[in-house]
């Protein structure tokens, strides 16, 4: 599959970040949406321009660290899953995908939409009330 | 043997080492122990349950992870449950029979009287999350429910649906918390160790980088608690969470501990299958999942090459032509047979040409049995969130067709060489949780990890950190201007700088990719002579690649993702080595490591214990060399015996 991809890009919490555009081809519907970031990123390692940089961890719905805001949805046009578990086959082949960082302020931009989970852990408060 | 292989096993019969073990070594009054600093890296089972006893005990903790916040460490991911011997269901467990299980299970690779104080503790475990408030299953009465796991006939395994980890890890978190807002514990999320820091022999340090801001810090302490996990992603392709990672553990032996077992991987019999090159990572199908499926591939050719095909389904194929191979040949544990045995048992079908996807290589795991039996309801409660992940990620509904199921690594039961008191060869640092080699010799049994972890951190470690510590209540702390400090951080800053000097051509990932097919080919469920010296040779030639090649984007003093997988692809390359050196030098077959060499008539493992029956210890040499003792594991207490899961 083939897409296009616009993406919110920004260097830092205080720079002004906008939105860029890239291409990506011969995907498998059966491959996951942060795996797709990961081929877009090696292109861009190999062309020796910036890498998109976003947090993930456990990649099967667990941890909590994944999290984009995925064409206007948080975590994408799914039901029921976080970023990682999303899967290509999701989309259209040729569809352009908007993917942006979650703007709240809880979940401070620190470098493209890597965020700090420093708010949802404050919910989690001493003596075990769980999130 | 090294003098440094002290044990440290107390006297006396089994059942009274830990009790005459606690009673024998010192302990820090509480004015004291405000005095002494604890370092704790790893926020996991193992890390957190350390760092919320310490802190709750009264010695000054700082608590270092990877993550935005310590309760995503990779422990959250655990799916089927913990073990204890409560004996509840009635089934006539005991201290004794977890005690024997594992050591059994581990193939006879283990040490007696750490195994023994494990199976000891683990009903504190339980009483302990009780009180947490961990939201473990019960019973239509009120109980708390068991179910099987692998190499046990008895019920032991307590659980919260298939989230196991997350529940018993937002518990140990919520104690932290609770030291943490005390003032107990200071908490440095998103700081990554890189070095540990020596004073005279003694572990007194570590330095970090902070992953946002870049900066190298410089932490010190009266002793180091490295709770870091496992090594298993060295295969690229693994059940681990994608930042689990070997450095620490690295840096360590690097510096002197001892690597005990490095050879000894768990391969897990029920992951999904790959999908293709494009993969990141590998999804478990937790092992209570044997529970209530069953394991078939189909008798006849015809039907692989029709389901290959996508010309029948599975559901399709009447009960006379499956062939149920766990229970076939393994009837007394049937389709609860450990893990390395299951995966072998997996192996050897697709070898045969029966593996039921495209690839050949994956079996199914049915419930439809369970399911007219028990009603979808049932085990829905049971599995929910497992059979919707499975559906997420395969688009096929698990409730009306069989899952498809290849083995993965999962787990490593090698790791920093510990003592009885959990300390290594170092004086000062101790090894928790699966970074340590300690309790599962040659095979861990599932939901055993998690057990582990937790008596550790909260009823091992504690105790015994104690008796180090009591030394050192008239030193000063460690000023962190100590040339020592100075040295590593010069060391790491060069490390740095040489991997942005290089400007090469390709990602870390892409080296990572081909080590882990490297690892998986020579190193992985079946091993021979040939192919692990193959393997050093390969390893070699792909690490002098990585150094004139890779491409690291971007600066030090910023979030930089590539130069963090640039570093732990580094120690990645050099581990692996060790690994395949070790089971080069281990010419039998036991747990997980099968030597092709060593087998039965029947293609069972053919253990050698005349001639193996050690822990094989690691230590770094100077030029990079491994130089390999031995620690004897004396079994005074069990009968050595061929492990049978047939009759
Ligand atoms: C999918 C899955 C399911 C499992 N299910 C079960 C189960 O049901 N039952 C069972 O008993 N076991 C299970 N296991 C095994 C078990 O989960 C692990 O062995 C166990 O959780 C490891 O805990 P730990 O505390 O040792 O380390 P981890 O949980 O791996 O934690 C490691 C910590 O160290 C930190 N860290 C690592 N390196 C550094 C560094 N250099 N600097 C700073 N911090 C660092 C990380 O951020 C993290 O906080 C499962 C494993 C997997 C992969
Ligand atoms: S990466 Fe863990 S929930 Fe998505």
């Amino acid at each position: 599959m083939d897409f296009t991809l616009k993406i919110w890009r920004q260097a830092n919490a205080k720079a002004k970040g906008k939105f860029e555009i890239y291409k990506i081809s011969n995907i498998s519907p059966d491959t996951s949406f942060l795996e797709m970031m990961d081929i877009l990123n090696d292109k861009l390692v190999c062309e020796g321009r910036d890498p998109v940089a976003f947090d993930h961890d456990c990649r099967e719905g667990i941890c909590g660290m994944c999290s984009l805001y995925i064409n206007g949805h948080a975590h994408g046009p799914d039901s029921d899953i976080t970023t990682c578990q999303l899967h290509m086959r999701k989309f259209k082949n040729g569809e352009t995908i908007t993917v942006e960082p979650w703007r709240s302020r809880g979940f401070p931009v620190i470098k493209t939409w890597w965020l700090t989970a420093a708010l949802s852990t404050r919910f989690c408060k001493p003596e075990g009330s769980f999130l | 043997m090294s003098e440094k292989l002290n044990a440290k096993i107390p006297e006396g019969p089994l059942m009274e080492k830990w009790t005459r073990h606690k009673a024998a070594i010192r302990v820090v009054n509480p004015a004291n122990k405000l005095k002494l600093d604890i370092i704790v890296v790893g926020t996991g089972l193992g890390g957190a349950s350390a760092a919320a006893s310490l802190g709750e005990l009264g010695y000054n903790v700082k608590v270092f992870c990877i993550s935005d916040s310590p309760r995503r460490a990779h422990s959250v991911a655990a799916q089927g449950g913990i073990n204890a011997v409560k004996n509840y269901p009635n089934d006539n467990d005991s201290i004794y029979r977890l005690f024997h299980d594992t050591i059994k299970g581990g193939d006879y690779r283990s040490r007696e009287a750490n195994v023994y104080r494990l199976a000891e503790v683990s009903n504190l475990i339980i009483d302990q999350c009780v009180a947490q408030g961990v939201p473990f299953a019960r019973d239509y009465g009120g109980l708390l429910d068991n179910r099987s796991f692998g190499g046990a006939q008895v019920s032991r395994t307590f659980y919260a649906r298939g989230q196991t980890g997350q529940q018993l890890l937002l518990g140990a978190y919520a104690s932290l918390n609770r030291a943490i807002s005390k003032g107990q514990v200071k908490s440095y999320p998103r700081h990554e160790m890189l070095d540990l820091i020596l004073i005279d022999g003694h572990a007194n340090g570590i330095i970090t980088r902070n992953l946002v801001t870049g900066e190298i810090e410089r932490h010190s302490a009266h002793a180091v608690v490295i709770a870091t996990g496992g090594y298993g992603n060295v295969f690229f392709l693994s059940t681990n969470a994608m930042n689990s990672n070997g450095s620490a553990v690295w840096q360590c032996y690097k510096k002197g501990a001892f690597f005990g077992n490095p050879g000894f991987e768990q391969i897990h019999p029920s992951c999904i299958p790959i999908s293709g090159d494009q993969q990141s990572k590998l999804t478990l199908m937790s092992e209570s999942l044997r529970n209530d499926g069953r394991v078939w591939v189909p008798k006849k050719k015809e039907d692989i090459e029709k389901l290959r095909n996508k010309q029948i389904k599975a559901s399709q194929i009447p009960e006379e032509g499956r062939d149920y191979y766990l229970e076939r040949r393994y009837p007394a544990f049937g389709n609860l047979v450990p893990r390395d045995v299951a995966s072998r048992a997996a192996k050897e079908r697709c070898d045969a040409g029966y593996g039921v996807n495209e690839t050949g290589l994956a079996v199914f795991l049915d419930f439809s049995t369970a399911i007219q039996h028990l009603g979808k309801h049932v085990i829905e409660e049971r599995y929910g969130n497992l059979f919707q992940m499975y559906e997420k990620i395969v688009d096929v509904n698990p409730y009306n067709e069989p899952m498809m199921i290849y083995p993965a690594i999962h787990y490593t039961m090698g790791g920093l060489w510990v003592d009885y008191n959990l300390q290594t060869t170092i004086p000062g640092l101790y090894a928790i949780g699966e970074a340590n080699f300690s309790d599962h010799g040659g095979n861990r049994l599932g939901a055993s990890a998690l057990m582990q972890g937790l008596a550790d951190g909260y009823f091992i470690l504690p105790y015994t950190i104690g008796d180090y510590l009591a030394g050192k209540i008239q030193e000063k702390k460690t000023d962190t201007n100590h040339p020592a400090f100075e040295k590593a951080e010069k060391k790491i800053n060069e490390k740095i700088a040489k991997l942005f000097a290089i400007k090469g051509i390709e990602p870390a990932d892409y080296y990572h990719r081909l080590l882990g097919k490297i690892m998986w080919n020579y190193v992985g469920m079946s091993r021979n002579e040939a192919g692990l010296k193959k393997a050093i040779e390969d390893i070699r030639v792909l690490r002098d690649e990585f150094w004139k090649n890779v491409c690291v984007p971007g600066e030090n003093n910023e979030f930089n993702q590539e130069l963090e997988k640039a570093l732990r692809v580094a120690d990645f390359l050099e581990i692996s080595e060790l690994m395949a050196m070790d089971a080069l030098n281990r010419k039998e077959s036991c747990g997980g490591h099968f030597r092709e060499e060593m087998q039965t008539e029947d293609g069972e493992t053919k253990r050698d214990d005349q001639n193996f029956s050690y822990v094989s210890c690691w230590e770094h040499k100077d030029n990079d060399t491994h130089e390999m003792h031995k620690e004897p594991l004396n079994y005074e207490f069990v009968k050595l015996a061929t492990r049978n899961y047939k009759d």
